[in-house]
């Protein structure tokens, strides 16, 4: 059994709702630190957490997304977006903060068949 | 006895704005507060339900910490501040929250 596994986190929650976006973010960071090949998809309202100009200083929240900026010196394999998810919220590629790759939801399901861990919330 | 219907979940996660949107009365407002705000942007899905109501507010603060600006809010929503909120609170007869 090899001892470096791929990762694959489907983020399907809205950023400042709930604790899932970060507690997400934090657990693809520590597996990537510990070398595993990590990748995500953001799906769902999930999409929302790489919207560009993100401001929640009124809210009295931490601003999460310039974690996501920090994903470059992390070996992070794939960042993904699921092409639906940001078609029906009236979003753009151009709405988003950093550079994905926008697939079909068929793709993705091809592609978490690949996976030896998906955590998907 | 007008009302101030308040919503606070996705729209993508739950039926709680179809369903606040089949009961409320012409007389009613709601407002969008927490990740009900996703709601408010042009080109939504839920844009067709929410064209159809009466005095839509939105909190501005959770459309900015959403990164959602205020030229991206469907016509006819209002922006409010925290300070707006309350003053609806108290406008309206009652307040009922559907989460």
């Amino acid at each position: 059994m090899s001892q470096n596994k791929t990762c694959f986190f489907i983020n399907r929650r809205s950023p400042y709702g709930s604790s899932y976006a970060q507690e997400a973010l934090d657990m693809a960071f520590a597996l990537s630190a510990f070398e595993h090949k990590v990748s995500l998809i953001f799906m769902d309202d999930g999409v929302l957490q790489i919207m560009r100009d993100q401001d929640p200083s009124g809210i009295g929240m931490k601003n999460i997304s310039p974690t996501f900026r920090a994903w470059q010196d992390y070996e992070i394999e794939n960042i993904y977006v699921e092409k639906e998810s940001l078609e029906i919220r009236g979003m753009k590629k151009s709405d988003l903060m950093i550079e994905v790759k926008i697939i079909e939801a068929d793709q993705l399901g091809k592609l978490i068949g690949k996976q030896d861990f998906i955590f998907n919330d | 006895m007008p009302m101030l219907h308040i919503l606070n979940r996705s729209p993508n996660m739950r039926s709680s704005l179809q369903s606040c949107l089949r009961v409320i009365q012409k007389s009613d407002a709601i407002i969008l507060i927490e990740d009900a705000v996703i709601a408010a942007k042009k080109d939504n899905h839920t844009e067709a339900f929410i064209n159809n109501a009466m005095n839509v507010f939105v909190l501005e603060p959770d459309l900015k910490a959403r990164g959602i600006q205020a030229d991206q809010v469907i016509q006819g929503i209002e922006l409010v501040d925290y300070k707006g909120f309350v003053k609806l609170t108290v406008k309206y007869n009652g307040v009922q929250t559907w989460s």
